[in-house]
């Protein structure tokens, strides 16, 4: 499955929100939800779906969606 | 307070800086016993 | 051993030629920059011991760096992996040994003495923290890393006292920051006003503050009856958080301003904090860089270690724990004796409640109607003023014994 639709399912899912739609400039700003809790919680979600693990760095560096994607890939070796 | 400084004119700055320091130097060598919050020293 | 301090004649010599020279000497700023940290961090010294012990503390995270980083990647074995987290927690221990954390029995075992103590020994900590952690994100990055760099980052004069905390990275680019508009006159004016007003606010307002809770204070200590002592203890409390405020507050506002002479922009550490209309909001408002660095280092791995676990499904239960550990262990770093781990605990208390109620409220009203709620004027007003009253009563217990002075009522 596309790393894009399956993140987008993961928003989905922590945020609650069947309508959200992930871009790949979307940041913390552009959804109420996203704080220092939820962002966590969307790095976990993350990790179960996609199994991998992110370090403490990484989850400081993840500032947007595009960012996350790429993340994903090169840990998934989808790259 | 800073943005109303900015605002004035040059001579006025520097009348309100030789204020400040009039009243800063005046504090420190009168005998204030403040210290920094140092955390770490 | 030279005190250093913002009110002192060397700081203000410091703060007059650095700009200037390194406006003149351009292209040995960092060098010069050198120069200047670390005839500071040498004439601090108390001891020879204290020179060894500050030299490894500083240059041992440098050169461990990249075996750090190699021992944290995937393919690293199980063995390095623990070898990683055993040297962070060496370092943490060493650096509570330094401190010489008062309420820990251990420490009156081991030999020591003050004169070991480093200045500007907790913020070596967070950056060291800072650098050898990223140091892999840096280096894919292209980020410039090199000894003088890092130890300009390391012993930054500015920074050396209390703070801003920087990162490494947002250092080492705003110090090579080619792009940066030159230094108008007034931008000058504007820095000399900063920094006087900074002098101002620590060396006349908090002064003022602090004579006044002095004064209620010690009206607590020697005063009986319940309804009065209490009544003087607020005031005591109220007048101690002005007095942090503008001491804190200037200070930054003199190294900030000071810095900016010399090229260097640092991060704010203060927004208003006295609108915060509650803790959260109000440790996002004061001591910015420190929640910050404690969000990003201790709160977010351990809730992500509780709620990948044990607390998959008790999101909320593990975000109450993963908050009360994060406010304790930053209330304890504020300093050595048992009445910072009351100002821990009671941050951390604090939050917690506070969690728990904007929990239940929102249950109650739902997420609009919360929001709603939030607006009305008096709302905000009501909850700005048991925000600063909580904060005020949990800072009471920063630079004063109030452990000692419970103790003598009982």
């Amino acid at each position: 499955m596309d790393t894009k639709l399956k993140l987008e399912q993961v928003f989905r899912e922590v945020f609650d929100d069947e309508e959200i739609e992930i871009t790949d400039d979307m940041t913390a700003d552009d959804i109420d939800a996203w704080d220092s809790l939820t962002h966590v919680q969307l790095v976990v979600a993350v990790e179960e779906a996609f199994n991998c693990k992110f370090s403490t760095v990484e989850v400081m560096k993840l500032k947007n969606v595009g960012e996350f994607i790429k993340l994903i890939d090169r840990k998934t070796g989808n790259a | 307070m800073i943005k109303l400084f900015d605002r004035l004119p040059v001579w006025a700055r520097l009348i309100w800086l030789s204020l400040e320091l009039a009243i800063v130097l005046f504090a420190i060598f009168m005998g204030t016993k403040t210290t920094i919050l140092y955390q770490g020293f | 051993m030279l005190n250093f301090s913002i009110s002192g004649l060397f700081f203000a010599v410091l703060m007059f030629i650095t700009p200037i020279l390194m406006r003149v000497g351009k292209r040995f700023r960092r060098e010069i920059f050198l120069l200047l940290n670390t005839a500071v961090f040498l004439l601090c010294l108390r001891s020879v011991p204290a020179l060894v012990i500050g030299v490894l503390w500083i240059l041992v995270p440098y050169f461990m760096a990249p075996v750090l980083t190699k021992a944290a990647d995937e393919s690293a074995g199980k063995l390095q992996h623990i070898l990683r987290n055993f040297f962070y927690v060496l370092m943490i221990l060493f650096f509570a040994y330094l401190m010489h954390y008062e309420w820990v029995p251990f420490f009156k075992i081991l030999p020591y003495s003050n004169a070991v103590k480093l200045l500007g020994l907790s913020y070596f900590l967070f950056r060291e923290i800072d650098f050898t952690m990223q140091y892999g994100y840096l280096k894919e990055s292209g980020v410039r890393i090199t000894l003088p760099d890092y130890l300009n980052y390391v012993l930054n004069f500015y920074t050396v006292m209390a703070g801003p905390i920087l990162r490494y990275e947002e250092y080492v680019t705003d110090f090579y920051d080619e792009s940066k508009e030159e230094l108008t006159g007034d931008m000058i004016l504007h820095d000399l006003h900063r920094i006087l007003f900074g002098y101002l606010k620590v060396y006349v307002v908090s002064a003022v503050f602090s004579t006044w809770a002095g004064y209620w204070f010690e009206r607590v200590s020697t005063g009986a009856g319940f309804f009065s002592i209490t009544a003087e203890f607020l005031l005591f409390a109220f007048f101690n958080s002005f007095f942090i405020y503008f001491n804190f507050s200037g200070y930054c506002d003199v190294v900030t301003g000071g810095a900016h002479l010399s090229g260097m922009t640092l991060r704010e550490n203060f927004n208003q904090p006295y609108l915060a209309v509650s803790l959260v909001e109000f440790w996002n408002r004061h001591h910015i860089t420190l929640s910050e660095w404690i969000r990003d280092y201790i709160y977010s791995p351990v809730i992500k270690v509780l709620i990948s676990g044990s607390f998959r499904k008790k999101l909320f239960e593990g975000q109450c724990i993963a908050l009360f550990i994060t406010f304790l262990v930053a209330g304890i770093w504020h300093g050595t004796n048992f009445n910072y781990v009351v100002y821990g605990l009671l941050q951390g208390l604090g939050i917690v409640i506070s969690t728990l109620r904007t929990n239940h409220m929102k249950k109650k009203l739902g997420k609009k109607g919360f929001k709603e709620f939030q607006s009305k004027k008096l709302v905000r007003i009501a909850e700005n003023a048991a925000t600063w009253a909580y904060i005020s009563v949990s800072f009471s217990f920063v630079g004063y014994d109030v452990c000692g002075l419970i103790l003598q009522k009982l």
